[in-house]
């Protein structure tokens, strides 16, 4: 095995081996049950049938297990998902180097650029797994709840209602993988950044989520909604173009490439600060 | 092995480490002596290439620390600080996480293995950490430090913290890795005792500076005094002035570094001194390192 890969490996071992890591899973499920039974509340059924009916479709073919979980998707991945990649992304370097490990790593001949590659791309990793988890586990409680059929998607603050057979559908939601991956690995790369500079992990940890939340509230203010392309937000919820039709290809690519950006910008960003700064606990 | 050229570390206002030049040979245990705050530590992270240097820079095996970091740590093991560990792990997960830092060296199982028997943590080390005692991380410490194959282990206050029992063992463990592996050890204390049991050449640090630097068996014949029994001290004392010999309380004399006890002790009978005893006094570091201080 080559040192790179077992020092992921390694770094990889240490992230799940910590009962916090697997309690961000667990949380995530938990919160994902409870939304659930807000969504089967009768009055937020009834406002999904109306909404379904307003597109002249049938609601007994669109109310589907796919439908309730790009609903439960919408509401968890921006809020929790943003949430636990900050967790991981200031923690994983910050918390070396408060807990003195950081020290014990660097008295060995390993350069402090490799120690920040690993420690990134394992955030990266993190950010895969979480956003394979959101999608699979809000497909999975949506199709417990209501089982397989048609899917309905409706975002209007993106322009984007649209509707599809269950084979289109299920394809369409597992489309949303990519996006939701480099959108959380964007959310990872200002974390990391961020705990890159010198100060606490827990700093860094509330900086990187009033970003994310100011940038989230602001953008949800009407008096805003002509300055929405400009906001972080929207870039994190490009997956929802994935649903639009027909696909807006260019458009898609254009937000990887951003997302992409974003995260290296993150990432070299702090780089830049490590590299220069004295590591003092 | 280790050479220190005008290394120097400024804090701020604070000099930390202040143009100090040293160099530590291959094979030996090598103390560095100081109070808390004298520039040990640093010293040991400008070594590690963990704190940057302000001026001048250090060599191991030749190879400069601020230039190729890398490589010049090829082959070191070391306890920097306080030893931390990675405790939601068991010890055998610590010791080949950190290993895999050392790359491209690596250490097989079999080496980990040998490691652990030799720091005495083999019944322990499948445990997690965080039940660890200090004196079992201590050990796990030079364990980690050991992996894979230094020549050269730098150790920053091992013995901190442990009870005695425990300070026996470390010390013991460390003449071992001297005597047995051969290994150069550079070895930073406050505890005295320390070096007088473990060192064969020592360094002390004051105030970020070099203050004494040579072998533990020199510096005891330069601090070694003589009780004399005489009658007479007072017509005894310009015999001895005379002789390089200087009496630095009644009745005890410290000799310079030519003159020699036999030709004083000769020199005094030829003069009618009647000698009933001569006592030889071994100073311990404490009393040098505090007269040493003093002077500085």
């Amino acid at each position: 095995m080559s040192p790179f890969v077992l020092q992921i490996r390694w770094e990889l071992k240490k992230l799940f081996s910590r009962k916090r890591t697997h309690l961000g899973f667990f949380l995530l499920l938990l919160a994902e049950g409870a939304l659930l039974w807000v969504l089967s509340l009768p009055q937020s059924d009834a406002d999904l049938v109306r909404l379904i009916g307003k597109s002249r479709l049938s609601p007994e073919s669109y109310l589907s297990g796919f439908t309730l979980g790009v609903e439960l998707m919408k509401w968890t991945s921006s809020t929790l998902g943003s949430l636990f990649v900050i967790l991981v992304a200031t923690d994983i370097l910050g918390g070396e180097v408060e807990e003195r490990t950081y020290r014990m790593i660097r008295c060995r001949p390993i350069t402090r650029n490799r120690v920040l590659v690993v420690k990134f791309l394992t955030c990266l990793v993190y950010a895969a797994m979480l956003a394979g988890f959101l999608v699979l586990s809000t497909i999975a409680f949506g199709l417990l709840f209501r089982g397989p059929g048609s899917l309905f998607v409706s975002f209007p603050s993106q322009s984007v209602v649209a509707w599809f057979p269950p084979t289109t559908g299920f394809l369409r939601y597992l489309a949303v993988l990519p996006l939701m991956f480099l959108g959380l690995g964007s959310v990872a790369g200002l974390g990391f950044g961020f705990s890159c500079f010198p100060m606490k992990p827990a700093t860094a940890t509330v900086v990187s989520l009033g970003i994310v939340l100011l940038d989230s509230v602001l953008w949800n203010i009407p008096y805003f909604a002509s300055l929405r392309p400009w906001f972080l937000t929207t870039r994190w919820l490009a997956w929802h173009q994935v649903f639009a039709d027909p696909l807006p290809w260019s458009e898609l690519f254009r937000e990887a490439g951003f997302l992409t950006l974003l995260s290296a910008a993150g990432f070299l960003g702090g780089r830049w600060i490590f590299l220069r700064r004295e590591v003092t606990p | 092995m280790i050479r220190l050229e005008h290394l120097t570390k400024q804090f701020g206002s604070r000099r930390a480490v202040d143009d100090l030049s040293l160099e530590i040979p291959a094979g030996r245990i090598f103390g560095l002596l100081g109070h808390n705050g004298a520039g040990k530590s640093t010293t040991f992270g400008l070594l590690l290439g963990q704190i940057r240097p302000t001026r001048g820079d250090a060599f191991i095996r030749g190879i400069s620390v601020r230039k190729d970091r890398s490589r010049a740590l090829q082959g070191v093991g070391a306890i920097y600080e306080a030893a931390a560990f990675y405790d939601y792990l068991n010890g055998w997960d610590n010791l080949r996480a950190l290993a895999a830092c050392s790359a491209p060296a690596s250490a097989t199982d079999d080496e980990i293995s040998e490691v652990v028997r030799f720091v005495g943590l083999d019944d322990r080390i499948r445990d997690p950490v965080r039940a660890y005692s200090h004196g079992m991380r201590q050990r796990l410490a030079l364990a980690q430090a050991l992996l894979p194959r230094p020549d050269l282990v730098l150790l920053d206050e091992p013995a901190e913290g442990l009870d005695p029992e425990g300070i026996h063992a470390m010390r013991k463990l460390i003449l071992r890795l001297n005597q047995e592996r051969g290994l150069t050890v550079l070895l930073s204390t406050h505890l005295l005792s320390e070096v007088e049991h473990l060192c064969s050449d020592l360094a002390i640090l004051h105030q970020g500076r070099l203050v004494y630097q040579g072998a533990w068996s020199r510096l005891a014949r330069q601090t070694e005094r003589f009780r004399l029994g005489v009658d007479n001290w007072e017509a005894t004392k310009p015999i001895l002035k005379r002789c390089g010999a200087i009496a630095t309380e009644e009745f005890v004399i410290k000799l310079s570094e030519s003159s020699e006890i036999a030709e004083v002790i000769a020199e005094l009978v030829r003069h009618g001194i009647r000698i009933h005893s001569v006592e030889p006094l071994h100073p311990t570091l404490e009393e040098f390192y505090l007269e040493t201080i003093a002077e500085k």
